[in-house]
């Protein structure tokens, strides 16, 4: 069984299986599929980061396993064409990701005496995240070549946004992205992991 | 801008994000889609106790 770490173009001195000039870089001889734990999962990003900074790459969603080679020329091959749009789409450029807590842990939904009365919360919810998004995401997404925004995605956060930019911009869109809000916590440079879907 | 890499970052795009491949030669995404959950869970009572 193979582990799959990435699909992207060929870099010299990485075990991969290629097929025409895409390459799928993989581990070999993986018992089993990986726990998603903490350690596991940093490996992961460590691996695809890696391989990020040699040259452009499509990471693979965590535990992604091939039962043999075959397998894998077959999915290169009969999803060349949309790997080759994605890596052109990512090539050069990195992620930056944004996340913005609520200031005062929200709108909350959590206990409300009737189903009505929280899905009211709910809603009210999603709608200052909305405003939130509007305000501090869009002016950043304009500055981006492709954006992905996220509402709510978690208890604590009002969005979550990913930024596909320039890798010679990238420090500069983090400082900017920082210092628009103090609400927001800005990651990165990610592999291209929220445009290879 | 460091590299500051927390749990949440990691699942949300590890787990949420990348090429997904689909059909007979998936062996293990199915059963992680199923962990996640507990997972994210466990990250939101880790939030919660900090």
């Amino acid at each position: 069984v193979i582990y799959v770490y990435a699909i992207g173009d060929p870099q010299p001195g990485v075990d991969a299986v290629c097929e025409g000039d895409l390459a799928a870089f993989v581990r070999r001889g993986v018992a089993r599929p990986p726990a998603p734990e903490h350690e596991a999962l940093a490996r992961h990003d460590r691996v695809v980061a890696s391989l990020a900074e040699r040259g452009a790459v499509l990471p693979m969603r965590f535990g992604s396993l091939v039962d043999g080679e075959r397998g894998l020329r077959e999915l290169l091959t009969e999803r060349g064409d949309q790997l080759r749009q994605q890596l052109d789409h990512v090539r050069g450029r990195v992620e930056i990701g944004v996340r913005a807590v609520w200031a005062d842990r929200g709108p909350c939904p959590s206990p409300a005496p009737t189903g009505r009365a929280f899905m009211q919360a709910k809603l009210d919810r999603h709608r200052a995240a909305q405003r939130k998004a509007d305000e501090l995401h869009e002016p950043l997404a304009g500055l981006a070549a492709d954006s992905v925004l996220t509402l709510c995605p978690h208890a604590d956060t009002a969005f979550s946004a990913a930024y596909l930019v320039e890798r010679a911009h990238a420090e500069s869109f983090a400082q900017r992205a920082s210092s628009s809000a103090d609400e927001l916590t800005v990651t990165g440079p990610w592999p291209p992991y929220s445009f290879s879907g | 801008v460091t590299r500051e890499v927390t749990l949440v970052d990691l699942l949300d795009r590890l787990l949420g994000g990348g090429v997904v491949i689909s059909g007979e030669i998936t062996l293990a995404v199915a059963d992680v889609d199923l962990v996640q959950v507990s997972l994210r869970a466990l990250v939101a009572s880790v939030d919660a106790v900090r």
